[in-house]
């Protein structure tokens, strides 16, 4: 109809006449042939849905939920079309059949394929940006699965990190190469249309961030969109610089109702433990270290004494600590619409048990959608979704890691005599069993997600839409320490903390849309909108002390409030925006956009700011010069450039603050804690890109590839600063980089039979520097990482080691004058480096190892990511392979570092067996020393490792059961399969796994402080449909 | 109809477009002040100054006794596995440890400059008015707690950054990184400090007593002052500021010796009831002329339980028994400072050691004992014996009481203050007799963090022995080694901050 009224502009009611006339005429004229049949797929599965159309006559009826379909014709030479999106078309000439049955093979690719884009939808046809997607097939399902590990490797210059395999963890994303430094800088995420709020929440006391993504159920997603250049994501203008990452939930489906109930389940266990050691090598590396530094031997019983009864015994605390678990996860959902298809609905349940793999931690969650589409008139229509989510995590700190890593073999668990668990050991180290046993450390959180919207077409070509949404979360943080555990020194580590945290967003969003076509070539469409965002939140923190027991953990068991404070927070961006479209015959295509945001955490001079960008695309394909190329089924060239900008920084960051520090004599204290800066702006992003989209044998065969550029100023975050100055930090504009690089994706069909073999493939690359930095001085914001003007982001800085002197004589320097002497550390009259100790390259060779020798040793940006799927499948079998890949990067093992230079007679890893211990040893690991006097353990090479990685991320295997089987039971599709999640990782990593994320700071990425350590799992998926 | 709800819906969205103008970006922050909404009452300079000493409770918790006594002849680390501790006992101090960071000292110094810039400017504006007594307090304590800090750190680190107005961006980040500045001219910046302090502050506070002990008084800053020239060896401006000090009526020396009980021969628990014990177990004592307050109440827990606390297995420091056995058994201060022989516990009592009740013990900065010692000094180097002895006795007579044939502590013939004791006295070299002085109060002041900077500024740190690993050896050898190493992360963040040569 639509076709109808743009092609002839017909006035409305005159078309609604005539329309009704040729029903009219329809009805009475002819005799009637009633043709029925059912339409499936290739594997013989009904198509509900599908759009069967007489030719040339304006009779369309869509098939029902088992694929069958009823419609009338005039005349045997009738022929027959049917339509499906995804689909190829077929046409078929009735004759004398009358019950005609249907085999629809999937189209190799649909250039009408909708994109969700800001604000609106385009067809990949038209598209002039770079934007890339994953369908609900391909997120993950499996019980632990997140948005997170769905995107993993699936979307070419998108990479992910997680940062632990805590269940609900944040993770680093990065698309196209770091352009913030700021670590709170996310993706922004829309969400059906709503720029929900990515901040990402933390626990109390151990700081571990979570994800705020972990609230939307996977299982509720019909696909996500990555707006990967300027040319679409300025749409979101002061937001967008980190990429823009927009989430479709499910909607009702036409026709009747369609119950879906899924279960995953697996059985999930630490993918890799690290080589300890035992407590007689412990004993005899602790000897050691003690004798090299002291000349005396250790004075700790449990450290000399191997045959007394609490420490005659070996434990391996990994194993004592993780454990296998079950998971498991429940999904149930109905959709479907009412027999006028004026309303359309989605509703889902799910619930997710992931017991994590760390012994007495929980978590449980369950989610509920709901998402209903209704028109209240023809011009007028509706929509209403809901997202809810809560669960509960009972969890360990940060820490275990090492903690679990470090603590001495030779303690038991439990008293040997007794057999009750050792709460301290040797009355001042705490059991990490008794810790995870009795402190509490909980989360429970509620969010919700709600828009409401209205549109209506004010004239046909012009659309006017309005929204409202929310976004609400309420976490609540507990811990506790109890007095079991308290070690003697303070009254006050016996404390409960309790930290509710609320936080509103509310969000209106008006948009007018006009498309239109003139003289028939000439299609354009333009989009103006307003938005008014604000975030709220407020955050209360209680510690209360003097608990007495075990039993009642929470303040309202505590003596008294030690600590409390509050802090409310606000932030509101109000933004305009437009976007035009305009095509020349689908041939030539064009897209402005312009947005202007005002935000108000900057100071009053710099509030505004525009975020412009234009593209264009040139289907070559469509010329007449390309017509005899038939291979090249669609070809176009597309190019855009805009700016992006980023405002994560706290919300009074320009103001300074004074805030309350606690109370001396009993007036209020209040300290000067945060500098302001009156000058600070907006971080912005100019960003080019160059890509091309081919597709070759009727879509068979799909190449994208894209080359960018990236250049970041004014960089937004908060800088450190002399602590002479009183404040540790600046939020500040400081410095530049920029990042270059190319991303391709080939998808294709490459065995297309009964056996059908599928493959994708995604690579990126990219190469970023550091292009300014204030005055061109370094920027070390910790102790491993540097900022240097034409360095890559966040390289690695101390010395190089060049091994170890195996002997104390082969320490020899020769100086310029030929004078020979020793190498020493520090200083000219510093300590002679002898056999076992590190060997480090003195660059300006003056013969002393000091700070001017430190150096860039490596590089945490990896060359190359991406990932390879391979699916194949056989009748009702499907089987797939997916493998995701990071190359080129290093890791610097931070975590083996700290465990082998721990000066608390920690356990040490198993590389200490090959540690120096006489003269002439040969090895790469220095001798022990407590104290660590000759700064082996020093932050050098020696712990930079090669973080490439394959990883088979997903091998998994299905079978759909035969329609005839389920029939019987009353379903309408059964599936289920097995899967592994994390199976192998091909790499020389020696940590827990390369993939390594140490906060959200790029300054200091791929340093592995050790996390919460990743899982393997085996699962089990059922999916059933009614 | 269907036209009216379009009309409608047009008509809110474009007053929800114009109600939001720019106004909507204004948002200040609604629980905390910041730097444009402050400085506009006097209370909020005068909480602001409460958040000077809360942020020096910080910074001089534990510290007291690292930078003023861990390295020296007095304290036994008990704990094998306190890598910070063992490294000032061992004197192998390195500049990965988290006590050669200066941080904390500058935090309360931005706070003092922020406090001694707006105050001055807010007197401008006339918010002053008819307080002119508040003004001179918030302004004089602000300017002495400057001095305590830049005192500490010029005894620490040596030549550190001046800075002494209140940071503020100027758009050039670099220029925060300043160099360190020449020791000389902090000590005239903190001498400056004090003498202008000094006649702003009244003797004490009549609104809580407690207030006269815990924040900076005009006294409070004549010990500082007395401290810093005997640090600075200016003997003469010590004499002097030290006489003011001890013609202060707001100051005695707290009662120990009571010629009624004889304590020696009494559980050890009836010592906690002395003037003397209460002035380190309950805080506020008549002696006390500047201390640092901890309160359970307001949840400042003292560093004095972690540091001494807990005995066995617990305390980071014993008293090394060497030191121990320098008391003469009829010493009440043993008794005071002492438990198990060599436990500290002058600040805990010595009955039932509550360890929740036992966490917010003050620390004393200065005390009367303290400043009539450094007089005594003073005297003895500037050739006043006898004064100098009178000082001395009076210290001893507060433990042994006055000399007399009947004191059982203290005979008048060969009592710690008996004509023999005076007579050696008197006959000792200057040298000498100022060893006999050093050593009294290192009897006196133990575990108050005063010994180190005793031994540095008489170069007896070269001299005296300490036993470690059984081997003796003098405290420090290279006179380089005295000051303490700066902390590898000011240096990254500064690379203009110059290494103590000895640490390089």
């Amino acid at each position: 109809m639509k076709q109808f009224y743009q092609n002839y502009g017909i006035p409305r009611l005159l078309g609604v006449f005539v329309f009704m006339c040729l029903l009219c005429t329809n009805a009475f004229s002819q005799t009637k042939i009633p043709i029925k049949g059912i339409v499936t797929d290739v594997k013989g599965e009904p198509l509900p849905g599908v759009a069967v159309k007489v030719k040339n006559i304006n009779s369309t009826v869509l098939t029902d939920i088992d694929g069958s379909y009823n419609i009338n014709i005039t005349t045997d030479n009738a022929t027959l079309i049917f339509s499906y999106l995804g689909f190829e078309t077929q046409e078929k000439v009735v004759g004398n059949q009358r019950n005609i049955n249907i085999q629809l093979k999937e189209s190799f690719k649909d250039l009408d394929e909708v994109v969700v884009i800001g604000y609106g939808t385009q067809t990949k046809r038209e598209l002039t940006g770079s934007v890339s997607s994953i369908k609900a097939d391909q997120i993950d399902q499996f019980a632990g699965g997140s948005i997170n590990t769905s995107l993993q490797g699936r979307i070419a210059g998108l990479q992910i990190t997680t940062n632990s395999g805590e269940p609900g963890a944040g993770a680093n994303i990065t698309l196209r190469g770091v352009s913030s430094i700021n670590g709170a800088s996310q993706p922004l995420y829309i969400i059906d249309g709503v720029a929900v709020n990515n901040d990402a929440f933390e626990s109390l006391n151990d700081g571990a961030s979570f994800s705020p993504l972990n609230d939307i159920n996977p299982a509720d997603i019909e696909s996500i969109e990555v707006l990967r250049d300027a040319g679409t994501a300025s749409i979101y203008g002061a937001r967008a610089s980190n990429g823009v990452i927009i989430i479709t939930t499910k909607k009702g489906a036409a026709g009747k109702p369609v119950i879906n109930f899924a279960y995953n389940s697996g059985l999930v266990s630490i993918s890799r433990k690290i080589g300890n050691l035992n407590a007689a090598q412990f004993r005899e590396a602790n000897y050691e270290a003690n004798l090299n530094a002291t000349g005396l031997p250790p004075n700790r019983v449990p450290l000399y004494d191997s045959l007394h009864p609490y420490f005659r015994n070996s434990f391996n605390w990994q194993d004592i600590m993780y454990r296998e678990t079950y998971q498991q996860k429940l999904d149930f959902s109905v959709s479907g619409s009412s027999k006028e298809k004026n309303v359309d609905y989605y509703i889902s349940a799910g619930f997710r048990d992931l017991a994590p793999i760390v012994v007495e931690t929980k978590y449980n969650q369950i989610f509920g959608n709901a998402k209903v589409n209704y028109k209240i008139s023809n011009a007028i229509k509706g929509s209403t979704t809901f997202n809810l989510s809560n669960y509960g995590y009972n969890r360990q700190d940060n820490s275990i890691i090492s903690r679990y890593l470090t603590t001495m073999p030779v303690y038991a668990p439990y008293d040997p005599i007794t057999g009750n668990i050792i709460p301290l050991f040797e009355a001042s180290k705490t059991n990490p069993l008794a810790q995870a046993q009795f402190v509490t450390n909980d989360i429970k959180r509620w969010r919700l997600i709600g828009k409401q919207e209205v549109g209506a077409n004010i004239t046909k070509a012009l659309e006017f839409k309005s929204s409202i949404a929310l976004d609400f979360s309420n976490t609540e943080a507990f811990y506790y320490s109890p007095p079991i555990l308290a070690t003697n020194s303070s009254g006050r580590s016996v404390f409960s903390d309790y930290r509710p945290e609320l936080r509103t967003m509310f969000e209106n969003v008006n948009t007018l849309s006009y498309s239109t076509k003139i003289k028939k070539d000439h299609s354009l469409s333009l989009l103006l909108g307003q938005s008014y965002q604000i975030f709220n939140s407020n955050a209360t923190f209680v510690r209360g002390i003097g608990n007495i027991d075990n039993q009642i953990t929470s303040i309202s068991g505590s003596a008294s409030i030690a600590n409390f404070s509050q802090s409310e927070q606000q932030n509101v961006l109000l933004s305009y925006f437009t976007r035009a479209n305009y095509n020349y015959k689908g041939k030539y295509l064009f897209s402005f956009i312009m947005r202007r945001d005002g935000s108000s955490r900057f100071g009053e001079r710099y509030q505004n700011a525009y975020f412009p960008s234009l593209s264009g695309g040139w289907r070559f394909s469509q010329e007449s010069f390309m017509k005899n190329y038939k291979w090249l089924y669609d070809g176009k060239i597309r190019a855009s450039y805009g700016i992006t900008g980023n405002q994560s920084i706290g919300n009074y960051a320009s103001q300074g603050a004074i805030t309350r520090a606690g109370s001396y004599l009993g007036e209020l204290s209040l300290v000067a804690d945060a500098l302001g800066n009156n000058d600070l702006r907006w971080e912005t992003t100019k960003q080019f890109d160059l890509g091309v989209d081919l597709s070759f044998l009727k879509g068979r065969l799909n190449l994208t590839a894209d080359y960018y550029t990236k250049n970041s100023d004014d960089l937004l975050f908060n800088v450190q600063i002399p602590s002479q100055t009183g404040y540790s930090i600046i939020p500040f504009n400081f410095g530049s980089l920029s990042n270059q690089g190319f991303e391709l994706s080939v998808d294709g069909i490459i065995i297309d039979k009964a056996f059908r073999w599928s493959s994708s493939f995604t690579l990126g690359t990219n190469r970023n520097r550091v292009t300014s930095l204030p005055g061109g001085e370094d920027y070390r914001p910790n102790p491993f990482s540097l900022a240097r003007v034409g360095e890559a982001v966040g390289v690695f800085y101390g010395f190089r080691a060049l091994g170890i002197y195996a002997r104390d004589e082969d320490n020899v320097y020769i100086d310029a004058n030929g004078v020979s002497s020793q190498y020493r550390r520090g200083s000219a009259d510093g300590d002679i480096y002898k056999g076992g100790d590190v060997i480090y390259e003195d660059i300006n060779d003056d013969g002393i190892i000091d700070i001017n020798d430190l150096q860039i040793i490596g590089n945490p940006t990896p060359r190359a990511f991406g990932g390879l799927q391979n699916t194949f499948a056989y009748k009702r079998f499907t089987f797939s392979v997916f493998v995701n890949y990071v190359f080129g990067n290093q890791i610097f093992n931070q975590l083996n570092r700290n465990q082998d230079s721990n000066q608390f007679d920690p356990n040490y890893s198993d590389k200490q067996l090959r540690r120096w211990r006489q003269q002439g040893d040969v090895t790469d690991i220095p001798r022990l020393v407590k104290g660590d006097r000759m700064q082996s353990y020093a932050i050098s090479s020696r712990f930079v490792e090669d973080g490439s990685f394959i990883r088979f991320q997903n091998v998994a295997l299905s079978y759909s059961l035969p329609a005839k089987t389920i029939s019987k039971l009353g379903l309408t599709n059964a599936n289920i399969g097995i899967n592994v999640q994390n199976l192998l990782t091909l790499g020389s990593y020696t940590g827990y796994d390369p993939e390594v994320s140490s906060g959200a700071n790029p300054l200091g990425f791929g340093i592995d402080n050790g996390a919460f350590p990743k899982t393997r799992s085996y699962n089990l998926s059922l999916n059933v449909k009614f | 109809m269907k036209t009216k709800i379009q009309h409608i819906l047009i008509a809110i969205s474009f007053l929800v477009v114009f109600a939001s103008c720019n106004s909507v970006l204004d948002k200040d922050p609604l629980t905390e002040y910041t730097y444009d909404n402050f400085w506009n009452e006097p209370a909020q300079a005068s909480a602001a100054l409460s958040g000077a000493y809360f942020r020096l409770q910080s910074t001089l918790n534990t510290e007291f006794i690292s930078y003023g006594e861990a390295r020296a002849d007095i304290l036994e680390v008990t704990r094998p596995d306190n890598v910070t501790t063992l490294a000032l006992q061992n004197n192998t101090l390195n500049p990965d440890l988290g006590l050669t960071d200066w941080t904390n000292f500058y935090r309360v110094i931005g706070q003092a400059n922020l406090i001694i810039k707006n105050v001055q400017e807010m007197r401008a504006k006339g918010l002053y008015v008819n307080q002119d007594a508040e003004y001179n307090r918030v302004l004089g304590q602000a300017l002495g707690l400057r001095a305590l800090c830049y005192l500490y750190m010029v005894k620490v680190w040596g030549a550190v950054p001046l800075i002494t107005e209140p940071v503020i961006s100027n758009g050039d980040i670099n220029a925060f990184k300043t160099p360190r500045t020449d020791t000389i001219q902090v000590y005239n910046q903190i001498v400056a400090d004090l003498l202008r302090a000094q006649p702003l502050l009244p003797t004490s506070y009549s609104s809580d007593a407690r207030r006269t002990r815990a924040t900076l008084t005009r006294g409070g800053i004549d010990a500082i002052l007395t401290d810093y020239y005997m640090w600075r060896n200016d003997l003469d401006s010590a004499l002097v500021t030290s006489a003011r000090i001890l013609s202060n009526t707001q100051y005695r020396l707290a009662n120990l010796y009571d010629p009624a009980i004889d304590y020696l021969a009494r559980p050890q628990v009836d010592i906690d009831n002395t003037e003397y014990a209460k002035m380190f177990i309950d805080g506020f004592g008549p002696e006390s002329i500047f201390e640092m307050a901890f309160s359970f109440d307001e949840g400042t827990t003292s560093g004095l339980i972690s540091l001494f606390g807990g005995g066995e297995g617990l305390a980071q420091y014993f008293a090394k028994s060497e030191f121990a056995s320098k008391f003469l058994p009829t010493d009440l201060r043993v008794l005071a400072n002492f438990k198990s022989d060599v436990q500290i516990f002058k600040m805990f009592p010595k009955g039932t050691f509550d360890r929740v009740t036992a966490n917010d013990k003050n620390v004393i900065l200065y005390r009367l004992a303290d400043i009539i010692l450094m007089r005594a000094e003073a005297l003895t180097l500037k050739g006043d014996r006898n004064g100098a002895w009178a000082l001395l006795r009076r210290v001893r007579e507060r433990v042994f009481g006055v000399a007399s044939s009947t004191n059982n502590y203290n005979n008048d013939i060969t009592g710690p203050t008996g004509s023999n004791a005076r007579a050696a006295f008197l006959a000792l070299s200057v040298n000498e007799a100022h060893d006999v002085i050093l050593e009294e109060r290192q009897k006196e002041l133990c575990f108050e963090g005063k010994r180190w900077f005793d031994l540095v500024r008489t170069g007896r740190v070269f001299t005296t022995k300490v036993i470690v690993n059984d081997t003796e050896r003098p405290i420090v050898v290279n006179a380089e080694n005295i000051l303490f190493p700066i902390n590898l992360n000011i240096i990254r963040q500064n690379p203009l901050i110059e290494q103590n040569n000895f640490y390089k």
